[in-house]
């Protein structure tokens, strides 16, 4: 994966590195996994542990890289800095929905992309 | 801080230390697993109980009864608080649920007793034995059937500009589609986990929280005390993610375990997914 992030001035490089590889993990969570099943019955989130709940692990994550374009953003705020985290994680999710409409054609627009939301949509499916 | 005009040459520019590649302070203890969690400060609070909580079984109704008989009798139980028993308890500015559920239950695993014995294992048997009884009321728990009655958020409110309908309309090229996110859970490493200890009339209470201002705040309102008599210490926060901002009710629900002069509370991982905030589904 690969993160090119204009973010303003970078108020360590090291630590903000670290924010956007870990934004980028989050968001293949986001894309792929994570789900809170609500029981409309009884009022209760079913997987509410890390058994059920799953999130990215090292095993499930690619090489990462991240750039940041040399910038000050004088407007965001008086360090001209933003916050790294949050904006290393905002388009991870549609780079991934793409990414499974370039390798399937299938566009799934519910979030997350589990393989059952393919299955209507691939060739040979009505 | 009212931030309306650009940014012009300030302190910061000399870049003396903001933008060089520094190491964090606490990097190594975090990466070798050395950095306590928050129920972990065993040298400051050597002596220090543990809790573990009893959990509503309805999300929606009012305790019944509640029999503490077989669980007082268990090996190493130092106390059970339930509502009743708390003493006055008020509201934080950022809960909308009681710390303790009874009579009244407002949602699922809501604490309805807090078990206070002399090892972690020993509370966790010991609320086992605790016995509820419910009476349970329908509730609604479809957000999606829901939303249409809800209305318009006060304090976001939709925000229009221009003559949309008739532009969109009219447009060469029209994208119209709709996107939908579930219920994510926080599912931060380290749960909402506390240690306190009282010293007299005050009490201090090291915990996993962002916003220590704010939860200070909070903890003294809810236990009736001026903010000075409340200290609240988070040297180390194990993954937060917002999900420790304003819904750390659950880091000190044992806190009226005051028979217990000092306690921990290592929170159960169920409790920290199903009670504390989430992220709701859009």
């Amino acid at each position: 994966m690969l993160a090119v992030c204009a973010a303003g001035r970078i108020l360590n490089p090291k630590s903000a590195r670290s924010q956007v590889i870990g934004s980028m993990t989050m968001g293949v969570g986001a894309a792929l996994m994570e789900e809170l099943a609500v029981d409309h019955r009884a009022g209760i989130f079913v997987n509410h542990d890390l058994a059920g709940y799953e999130v990215p692990v090292h095993a499930d994550i690619p090489h990462q890289e991240v750039i940041f374009l040399d910038e000050t953003d004088p407007v965001s705020s008086p360090m001209k800095a933003k916050g790294v985290g949050e904006l290393g994680l905002c388009g991870v999710g549609a780079a991934i929905a793409n990414a499974i409409y370039n390798a399937t054609g299938a566009r799934v627009r519910d979030y997350p992309i589990t393989l059952d939301k393919l299955l209507s949509k691939l060739p040979g499916q009505s | 801080m009212k931030f309306t005009t650009p940014a012009t040459t300030n302190p910061i520019d000399q870049l003396k230390v903001i933008g060089k590649p520094l190491d964090r302070v606490d990097g190594p203890l975090k990466t070798t697993g050395t950095a306590p969690y928050a129920y972990e400060h065993h040298v400051a609070v050597p002596d220090a109980a543990y809790g573990y909580i009893v959990p509503a079984g309805i999300a929606k109704g009012s305790i019944a009864s509640i029999d503490l008989d077989a669980a007082r009798r268990a090996p190493g139980v130092l106390a059970i608080v339930t509502s009743e028993s708390a003493g006055k308890l008020g509201l934080g500015s950022f809960n909308t649920a009681h710390l303790l559920g009874g009579p009244e239950i407002q949602h699922y695993h809501q604490a309805v007793a807090v078990v206070v014995a002399e090892t972690f294992e020993q509370a966790r048997a010991a609320a086992q034995f605790v016995r509820v009884t419910y009476a349970r009321q329908d509730g609604a728990y479809d957000l999606a059937a829901a939303k249409p009655a809800t209305g318009v958020d006060k304090d976001t409110p939709d925000k229009k500009v221009g003559a949309f309908a008739g532009a969109f309309a009219s447009a060469p090229v029209r994208v119209d589609h709709e996107y939908s996110t579930p219920d994510h859970a926080h599912a931060m490493m380290e749960p909402h986990a506390s240690t306190a200890r009282w010293d007299g009339d005050k009490v201090t209470i090291w915990t996993s929280n962002q916003m220590i201002a704010w939860g200070r705040a909070d903890v003294a309102k809810t236990l009736g005390l001026p903010k000075e008599k409340v200290r609240l210490i988070s040297p180390y926060i194990g993954g937060g993610f917002g999900g420790k901002r304003t819904s750390w009710k659950w880091a000190w629900t044992w806190i009226p375990a005051r028979r217990a002069s000092a306690a921990c509370w290592p929170c159960a991982r169920q409790a920290a997914s199903s009670t504390p905030s989430r992220r709701a589904a859009r």
